[in-house]
């Protein structure tokens, strides 16, 4: 199954905090290496309760368009539903409304929209007819499309790029959920397309209602056709009301050939020739057949999807990468840095030149030293374009003070092959220096990214910044908003997983 | 250079947020650009053109920043044997291709033969990815010029910034997007005519044109404020009474209806000017501390602005007239602080209306036991003063105030004790006299008086206009001035 929130950045710690209480002691810490559904489902149960609600599926994204679009197919079903039907009533005295009109827009099409669904939906399931196809789904798919462009071209590209990112970062999610398990994201959409349909229904069935008891209407049947008379027409009806004439019976359930006379227009004759009772006698029979053609198919169709639904997402494949990731997820340590603040006299024999430099502002405040830092050795990379690269030695006791277990330094980049990796063990983490005051350009993070795809399993990437440098010390806090930059970018363009840090705090 | 003997062109390029757009709205003066501390907000290369009557002068294009300066170098080098303009080349290759969008949208006026003005923040040091865009820079040989914009105070790493530029860059400039007053916009834009011969003409002309159009300005700015201080000495407002109405109750909604009336010809003329000096989208934040702040008919605002006690006294001395002027009751109310709208104040007012040389409410009464209450042209001699102080600061506000940036809070200095803030007090004796003297013969009866001594008064705003724009470093620091 899924894991239900992908991308949130306390997951991998919450994920493994529960392994280790819940799962770890009874069956090892070793590092199964396909993950086991028993464990995965106790996850996901535990996950629901936790965040009441939340339907089975993957990524936030989905979660939320498939609700935005749940509560949009709802009212537009309803709406749709009473709006036509009523427009179909518009009756002034003057002209009856023709039956067959409506028995032709509200239950004929619908009818046969139905039972092509069914036939569609059966042959998915049989796996007869590609999954995509369908017309209902194209229509969405074409919907979407269209609202995607459009609020891409008036809102989204006016937007402060602050704010765009993180829209483009949801479109992107949207996008690899759907390739990674778009399968089991069918199933939704179309049970809630279905939903729509039981929606229109209920809007047609509850205005009809409503009309009958508050308005005067008219129902009335015409021809141009010799053929057909009111005895043919008779025949159709109770062919028509055979699902509900042993209840309702003839001149109730559905009109009598007398009624289906005396309701004929002829429309010389005008309307002040025909009689009240047969001009009303009409709307039981188009309530049912609105029930029976229209509404019991979408809800049998709707239960039954449901049902697909369920069967689908169980089925839902272990080894996919997001289950991988859930899986790694528990068993790696979890890295939990957080840096010590900017120390002032280990800087003092590096700044005996520049004394003035240091002064302001960079005085380690001694109340907010965050002591808790958890010693997950380092491996210790500084592009060589950056600032003055230390002594490998010397960075290792530079480092230290602030809490960061330097296990070595790199001196190639990591981003060209995995090779410098073969040293790494797993739960050791990639310390990826970069200054902070610098804008993380696109290049930037093409290099990150193709390195945090070569990380052996286990490996963590963590980026750690510095700030401007002061005297010889590239060692200096981080303003807190370069860190806010960094961050975005490197969540919302790459991967949550990648933590990013200030290497001092400030 | 295909387009380079029409219209001058520059592309302003540079990293990202290192202040490219900032540069270009300042040079401009167009607020509508959208500046950010995030960095890749600008994502299209846009044109901001200089016009005089629909007719292009200068072109500054805002460029998007270098999002892969290594790569992009490279290939670069690559294909440096071809003929073509590397730019054109690169704009070529990757125009498809949305990962180098920005690169591409910045090359494409280079290949078009745009001047360059390569800006770099100054304040911090100087990187691979650096040299890197210089070297691509250099290799277009399209005339470039760097401009360091010296972003935060420190200056330790200027020195290493200026020699590397000088050795890529035909010229190199210190120019600071937000605190560059006037004379420095034209000293650059002075330069850029350095940058290639066919433009010099054109640069000349411009510069020219753009001289005029700041003296029309501050002309213009002086008609709005003589305009404004006429009419608030002038002003007058009326009330009936009905039968049996409590006269003192109307008198203080007399008082509050005039100074109301009063605020609000101020504000227009504050909206004038801001429309003057092209201020159209930012609504302008005032350093918190800044007198310009406070109310008009506040008791600081009366303490900190206009003459003292004894630059009035030697005004009216001047005019022999000192007729009447009882300044010791003037100023003993004033000191009240009368002239807050709060509810003790108004209470007070009572005290202002009877004092002799104050705007005084009169009655006169009609039939049928109505009366008709006025009060004004006010003639407290200190309240044109407050008043030109005033709009002084304003516009000392809107000329250093740059379009690149939504406020001035950085640099506000505080001055303690019961020093004046505004001008006039620092003016000259003579210029003081001279005021005094038009405002003076502004209430005259004779129109043709009148219309000289306003005439008077416009020519000699607009002389402290002119003094005042030269040295806008000056004008911040009056303007941020405090108690
Ligand atoms: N203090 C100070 N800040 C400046 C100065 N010039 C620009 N900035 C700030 O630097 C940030 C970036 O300015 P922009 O003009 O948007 O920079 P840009 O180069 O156009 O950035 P991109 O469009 O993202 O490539 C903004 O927050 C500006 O307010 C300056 O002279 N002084
Ligand atoms: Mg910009």
């Amino acid at each position: 199954m899924p894991p239900p929130s992908e991308n949130r950045g306390e997951s991998a710690q919450q994920a493994r905090h529960w392994f280790q209480q819940h799962v770890s002691d009874h069956s090892g810490e070793e590092h199964a290496e396909f993950p086991d559904p028993k464990v995965l489902k106790a996850w996901l149960k535990h996950q629901k309760k936790q965040h009441k609600g939340d339907t089975p599926l993957p990524g936030e994204s989905w979660q939320w368009l498939i609700g935005m679009l749940f509560w949009l197919l709802l009212f537009a079903g309803l709406l749709t539903g009473a709006g036509v039907t009523a427009s179909l009533l518009n009756y002034d005295g003057a002209q009856p409304v023709n039956v067959a009109i409506f028995l032709f827009l509200l239950v004929g099409i619908q009818f046969i929209w139905s039972f092509v669904s069914f036939i569609v939906i059966a042959g998915k399931g049989l796996q007869w007819i590609p999954l995509h196809a369908g017309f209902s789904l194209r229509l969405l798919q074409g919907l979407m499309h269209w609202a995607s462009t459009r609020l891409d071209r008036h809102l989204i590209s006016k937007l402060a790029t602050e704010k765009r990112m993180v829209w483009e970062s949801f479109w992107r999610h949207l996008r690899d959920d759907h390739a990674a398990s778009g399968k089991f994201l069918l199933w939704p959409i179309l049970t809630r397309i279905q939903m729509a349909g039981v929606m229109f229904n209920v809007g047609v069935i509850f205005t009809l209602m409503t009309s009958v008891v508050f308005r005067d209407l008219a129902f009335g049947w015409q021809t141009s056709m010799q053929q057909i008379n009111d005895g043919t027409v008779a025949t159709l009806v109770k062919a028509l009301s055979l699902p509900w004439n042993w209840i309702w019976g003839e001149g109730q359930g559905f009109p009598s050939r007398a009624q289906i006379e005396g309701s004929r227009i002829i429309l010389k004759d005008g309307i002040g020739a025909m009689q009240n009772p047969y001009l009303t006698s009409w709307w039981p029979f188009l309530m049912m057949a609105v029930t029976v053609y229209g509404f019991i198919p979408r809800v049998l169709l709707w239960l039954w999807l449901s049902v697909q639904e369920r069967r689908q997402v169980a089925l839902y494949p272990i080894q996919s990468p997001s289950c991988q990731k859930l899986w790694s997820r528990f068993h790696t340590r979890y890295l939990h840095v957080t840096t010590r603040p900017f120390d002032n006299h280990s800087q003092s024999k590096d700044n005996a030149s520049a004394p003035s430099l240091l002064a302001d502002n960079l005085a380690p405040t001694a109340g907010s030293a965050q002591s808790t830092v958890l010693d997950v050795p380092c491996w210790f990379y500084m592009d060589e374009g950056l600032g003055s690269p230390n002594e490998q030695s010397e960075i290792k006791s530079l480092l230290s003070p602030y809490g960061w277990q330097v296990k070595g330094v790199l001196d190639s980049s990591p981003s060209d092959d995995g090779s410098c990796f073969e040293r790494f063990c797993s739960g050791d983490c990639l310390l990826w220096v970069e200054e902070a005051w610098q804008p993380p350009i696109q290049e930037k993070m093409k290099r990150l990214k193709a390195s945090h795809g070569l990380l052996p399993p286990g490996v963590f990437l963590c980026v750690g910044l510095a700030g401007k440098p002061r005297g010889v010390s590239w060692l200096t806090p981080v303003r807190s908003r370069d860190l806010e930059i960094w961050q975005k970018f490197v969540h919302q363009n790459l991967s949550k997983e990648i933590q990013v840090r200030a290497l001092v705090a400030s | 250079m295909m387009n380079a003997s029409e219209i001058p062109t520059f592309a302003v390029v540079g990293h990202p947020n290192e202040g490219k757009s900032s540069v270009v709205a300042t040079l401009t003066e167009d607020d509508s650009l959208r500046i950010s501390d995030f960095p890749g907000e600008t994502t299209v290369c846009s044109d901001y053109s200089v016009r005089v009557d629909d007719e292009i002068l200068i072109r500054f294009l805002d460029t998007p920043g270098f999002q892969h300066p290594q790569k992009t170098l490279e290939w670069m080098q690559q294909h440096s044997a071809q003929k073509r303009h590397p730019a054109h080349a690169f704009v070529e290759a990757f125009r498809e291709d949305p990962e180098h969008h920005h690169d591409v949208e910045l090359l494409i006026p280079l290949a078009a033969g745009a001047g360059i003005i390569y800006v770099v923040d100054g304040s911090r040091p100087m990187r691979k990815n650096d040299v890197c865009e210089m070297e691509i820079l250099r290799m277009t040989g399209n005339p470039r010029m760097a401009l360091i914009n010296p972003k935060e105070g420190d200056d330790s790493f200027l020195q290493t910034w200026k020699e590397n530029c000088a050795k890529s860059f035909n010229l190199t400039r210190i120019f600071n997007a937000h605190h560059a007053s006037f004379v420095e916009r034209m000293a650059l834009l002075e330069s850029l005519k350095r940058m290639h011969q066919d433009w010099e003409p054109a640069m000349l002309r411009a510069v020219g044109i753009f001289e005029r159009d700041w003296k029309k300005r501050v002309s213009d700015t002086a008609q709005i404020i003589s305009d404004c201080l006429v009419e608030a000495l002038e002003f007058q407002v009326e009330m009936f009474t009905a039968k049996g109405e409590d006269e003192t109750v109307l008198r203080s909604k007399l008082i509050a209806q005039y100074q109301l009336e009063i605020q609000s010809l101020e504000k227009r003329a504050h909206s004038l000017i801001r429309g003057v000096y092209r201020h159209r989208k930012f609504r302008p934040t005032l350093p918190e501390q800044s007198i310009l702040a406070e109310d008009l008919w506040s008791e600081r605002s009366w303490k900190m602005l206009g003459l003292s006690r004894r630059q009035v006294l030697m005004a009216a001395a001047v005019l022999g007239g000192g007729a009447g002027l009882k300044l010791d009751i003037l100023f003993a109310n004033l000191s009240f602080g009368m002239f807050t709208l709060s509810g003790a104040a108004l209470a007070l007012a009572g005290t202002w209306v009877k004092g002799e040389n104050m705007a005084r409410v009169e009655v006169k009464k009609l039939r049928l036991g109505r009366a008709i209450l006025t009060l004004g042209p006010n003639r407290n001699p200190q309240f044109p003063f407050v008043l030109i102080d005033r709009l002084l600061l304003f516009y000392q506000w809107m000329i250093c105030w740059s379009h690149a940036r939504p406020d001035v809070q950085e640099q506000i200095q505080s001055i303690e004790g019961e020093n004046k803030a505004g001008l006039s007090s620092s003016w000259t004796k003579k210029r003081r006299e001279l005021i005094y003297k038009c405002l003076k013969q502004i209430k005259h009866k004779k129109v043709e008086a009148k219309a000289a001594a306003s005439e008077k008064l416009k020519a000699e705003i607009e002389s402290i206009l002119c003094e005042l724009s030269t040295d806008t470093t000056a004008a911040l620091s009056s303007l941020c001035k405090e108690m």
